[in-house]
């Protein structure tokens, strides 16, 4: 969903492209580091709750994010997001190849 | 979870999640851009993902064998005081715990040479699939 939208966030927010792109970066490579942490954690406080707590800090970032006015802050934010998001991702990679 | 026998239609129907995702996302950020500013890729992503999490957390149950037994133990305990023990009980602090679970699969990826080979492919092909995503709008 983020992709078409880069065009647009770069002008409004006086950037250029490809430093919008930083945001998906940032995102993706949570992705791959999220798990590494996060799934361990499911060992000892079980499934449930680390579903719940990430998605719905996953969830309450997109508010910042919508409001967010500079694009560091905008980086920032989608980086933490693929970290909390990272908690439904890792089964997607395992059955997808 | 689920029986050998039903597995294969429950599959079916979770990688539709997975596999339509990355096609209806973009379509869906096409649509949302045409008609409003770029937040409100955000607020459509919020509402979703609270409709989602409402769901998640009165339907979704817990599945890991060791944390329901302890649960299951500790109601036991509550309701008549006595105690009780679990085939395979981990007692050790958390701190040992977590520190252990942590380390396990930084130790798997580089002790196994199999598992670093098969995680660069699966590192490229994301980071591929990925660009293009970025890349074609």
């Amino acid at each position: 969903m983020f992709a078409p939208g880069i065009r647009q966030i770069a002008e409004s927010l006086k950037a250029s492209e490809n430093e919008v792109i930083a945001c998906q970066t940032g995102f993706v490579v949570m992705l791959g580091v999220g798990p590494l942490i996060l799934a361990p954690l499911s060992e000892t406080f079980g499934r449930k709750p680390l579903y719940l707590i990430c998605f719905a800090v996953f969830t309450l970032l997109q508010i910042p994010t919508a409001l967010a006015k500079t694009l560091p802050v905008l980086i920032t934010l989608r980086t933490f997001a693929g970290f909390f998001g990272s908690t439904y991702e890792p089964k997607h990679r395992h059955f997808r190849h | 979870m689920y029986q050998p026998s039903e597995r294969a239609g429950i599959f079916g129907w979770y990688l539709l999640g997975p596999l339509l995702g990355p096609t209806i996302g973009p379509l869906l950020g096409g649509i949302i851009l045409s008609k409003l500013e770029w937040p409100w890729l955000f607020w459509v992503l919020l509402i979703i993902c609270g409709v989602v999490i409402t769901g998640a957390f009165f339907f979704l149950k817990e599945t890991y064998v060791p944390v329901l037994l302890a649960q299951r133990k500790q109601e036991k305990e509550n309701t008549d005081g006595g105690k009780y023990y679990f085939d395979g009980e981990d007692d050790r602090p958390l701190t040992t715990k977590l520190a252990q679970s942590i380390q396990r699969p930084l130790r798997i990826l580089f002790n196994q040479p199999i598992v670093l080979t098969m995680a660069s492919y699966q590192a490229l092909i994301f980071a591929t699939n990925y660009s293009l995503y970025t890349q074609f709008q």
